[in-house]
């Protein structure tokens, strides 16, 4: 063999499968690394819009640690995740079951379970943004005419209210994620299982809790990971509904952190506040894939 | 200790009429099989029983106590599913116990119970693993043993053996009649294979579109089929038929076609003298045609082999007797070659014969 050199590289283990990556390695380090390394490089410095900046180390940090603004952000993210992922997680899995039961037109009710998602998020932000307006809000309304109200409700001007008002639209948008991904996997739960049960003398709770939640489990947290990740991450949202206001109480990373970064000008500190995102994220799908594995 | 009746039972899935007028007696410790074609209604039938499936008509009694409306948990049966039905995500032994513990059975006693009966089916080492890491024939044990521990009034068995292969089936099947000799409970199991179903049954329920056409013993159904679909799904190789010519011959009857004349014997005259002169189905089981050396009278068929076919303990012939087409089974040491001339005896009183238009027995 002449060329057996050459023939012998290409044909070392990995090595011809690690060339045929390399574009897409390519790709990706371009698209994804590069930002990621740019802003954690940004946050390590004092960069404005405008003027590039110089070395600063942690300060950036330092400072939002000192930050009451800051502080507020972080709470307002893990009130906004853990209580939208939580009512995701239980009225999507509900509406599946209903959905998963045999009924005359189903199949449109699937359908329409799609229609949040379906709808630009900016589009059906607006609409709640009207439906939660102080003044004209469709709900004060119908409350005020029906005599239980005598003023409209305040929904995204007081703290609270502003809060839950964000959540619940992020919940009605994000069900049929929920819903769809679960129904799918409640189809391939074998149905012969639950007749076995009912012979074994099985309740609806019994037949729930022993196989279909065991048999959805690995489905779940991985759909429940992708939701935490994308709600913890969330940003068109809350800055159309609010801005973060009234008085930050619904600002979460994303948007604290557009607003520093663009709004604001600061890069750097819009960098830093971002940066607090990964580590969440990662511990998150580190979870997830450790649960899995043992799964399997 | 449990008997089961079935009385005018229908099932109706809409349009579709998949049971009709299922009128079954299953007496205390009887092994009942129902064997029919695909889509006859068997596993509608056993599911009814079960309660699995809402009956339209008629009445459902086991042990003398109605259960139109008792949910299956209430009727105290068990089911063993065509494909098993075991839960994946538990083990073998939570498989077994999952019944007895919703029946709050003391823990010490479930242990017990699905120990026996885990070393009953042999599968005492397996009590750890979950079902994915079974093999076809062990899945089979355990979905038996989740039935057995229950120690139910009737067993409801769904094909349980169609998905494994040939000798493991043999090797059940056996096992399965074993264990029922020695529990003795009442049980009922479909299948659609007929050799199955002779081998197991006390009693038989042949099936077709959703009627029974025949129940009886194994051989006493073999031996007279009541009508023409019995005679062809009971038997393998499947029965001959023959369109056939009754004419009296001097005190006697013969059936006649071209190419031969067969007497009929003596007991069917009376059955078959208002035949006379007009056409019948004769039915002829291949192993019921013996190769004949030399003529030996009235009843030897002239046959042009055709195909020859050995499977092992017989050789199967295909033939042609003036312008019919026969298969005969004949021992594996006969020297029938391809294309030559044999003679055939039919043994004359394993004749079946059948009305042309109800295809009913003659008899
Ligand atoms: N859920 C259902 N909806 C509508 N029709 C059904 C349903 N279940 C069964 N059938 C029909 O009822 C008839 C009997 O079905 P069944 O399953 O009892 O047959 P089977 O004898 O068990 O057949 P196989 O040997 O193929 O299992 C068939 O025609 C079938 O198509
Ligand atoms: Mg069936």
């Amino acid at each position: 063999m002449k060329s057996g050199q050459s023939v012998g590289f290409l044909q070392r283990k990995g090595v011809l499968g690690f060339l045929f990556t390399v574009p897409a390695d390519a790709i990706l380090l371009l698209l994804l690394a590069y930002p990621f390394v740019l802003g954690i490089w940004l946050s390590f410095t004092n960069t404005i819009i405008g003027r590039t900046g110089s070395f600063v180390g942690l300060e950036n940090y330092i400072d939002l640690f000192h930050s009451d603004v800051f502080w507020l952000t972080a709470f307002n993210t893990v009130v906004y995740t853990v209580g939208a992922v939580f009512f995701k997680l239980i009225l999507g899995l509900g509406l599946a079951i209903l959905l998963n039961r045999d009924f005359k037109g189903k199949g449109l009710m699937r359908a329409i379970v799609l229609l949040p998602w379906i709808v630009p998020t900016a589009l059906s932000t607006i609409a709640f943004w009207w439906i939660f307006d102080s003044n004209f809000s469709c709900i004060s309304w119908l409350f005020m005419k029906l005599g239980i109200m005598h003023a409209p409700i305040n929904f995204l001007g007081s703290t609270v209210n502003a809060r839950i008002s964000v959540i619940i639209v992020n919940i009605w948008r994000g069900i049929p994620f929920f819903t769809i991904g679960l129904l799918a996997g409640l189809q391939t739960i074998n149905h012969t299982l639950y007749e076995a049960a009912d012979i074994d003398g099985a309740t609806p709770w019994i037949k729930f809790k022993s196989i279909t939640l065991p048999l959805l489990m690995p489905l779940l947290s991985v759909i429940t990971t992708f939701s935490i990740i994308w709600t913890f991450a969330d940003f068109q949202l809350i800055w159309i509904m609010t801005r973060g206001g009234p008085d930050n109480a619904t600002h979460i990373f994303g948007t604290f952190s557009f607003q520093r970064a663009i709004a604001g000008g600061h890069l750097g500190e819009g960098a830093a506040i971002s940066a607090f995102i990964f580590p969440v994220l990662f511990i998150c799908v580190l979870i997830t894939s450790k649960y899995l594995k043992r799964e399997n | 200790m449990a008997e089961v009746l079935l009385e005018h039972v229908g099932k109706k899935f809409g349009k579709v009429v998949a049971v009709d007028d299922f009128n079954l007696t299953i007496y205390h410790d009887e092994f009942m099989v129902f064997v029919g074609p695909s889509g006859c209604g068997k596993t509608t039938t056993l599911r009814m029983i079960a309660g699995l499936e809402e009956i339209t008509s008629g009445d459902i009694a086991i042990e003398g106590r109605r259960v139109n409306n008792v949910p299956p948990k209430d009727r105290d049966i068990a089911m063993v599913f065509q494909n098993y039905a075991l839960y994946p995500h538990m083990t073998v032994y939570q498989n077994m116990a999952f019944g007895l513990k919703l029946k709050k059975v003391a823990q010490q006693e479930i242990d017990k119970r699905v120990r026996q009966t885990a070393e009953m089916l042999g599968i005492l080492g397996l009590l750890k693993r979950k079902p994915k890491e079974l093999s076809g024939g062990q899945r089979q044990r355990v979905a038996l043993g989740r039935a057995i521990v229950r120690i139910p009034k009737v067993y409801l068995f769904d094909e349980p053996l169609s998905n494994l292969d040939a000798k493991l089936r043999v090797q059940m099947r056996l096992e399965l009649k074993k264990l029922h000799k020695k529990m003795g409970t009442t049980s009922i199991y479909v299948t659609h294979d007929q050799i199955e179903a002779m081998t197991m049954g006390d009693r038989i329920a042949v099936m077709k579109d959703g009627r029974i056409q025949q129940v009886g013993e194994p051989l006493q159904i073999y031996m007279h089929p009541i009508n023409r679909f019995v005679a062809s799904f009971i038997g393998s190789p499947t029965m001959n038929f023959l369109d056939v010519h009754v004419v009296k011959k001097g005190e006697g009857y013969h059936v006649e076609s071209k190419g031969f004349s067969l007497p009929v014997p003596e007991e069917k005259k009376r059955a078959i003298a208002p035949y006379e002169g007009k056409e019948v189905i004769l039915g002829v089981r291949p192993e019921d045609l013996s190769e004949g050396g030399e003529n030996r009278g009235a009843g030897t068929l002239k046959a042009h082999v055709e195909v020859v076919q050995p499977v092992g303990n017989q050789i199967y012939v295909d033939v042609k007797v003036g312008a019919h087409n026969l298969l005969a089974a004949v021992p594996p040491q006969s020297l029938v070659k391809t294309m030559e001339e044999m003679a055939l005896n039919p043994r004359l009183d394993n004749l079946h014969y059948f009305d042309p238009k109800s295809e009913l027995a003659i008899a």
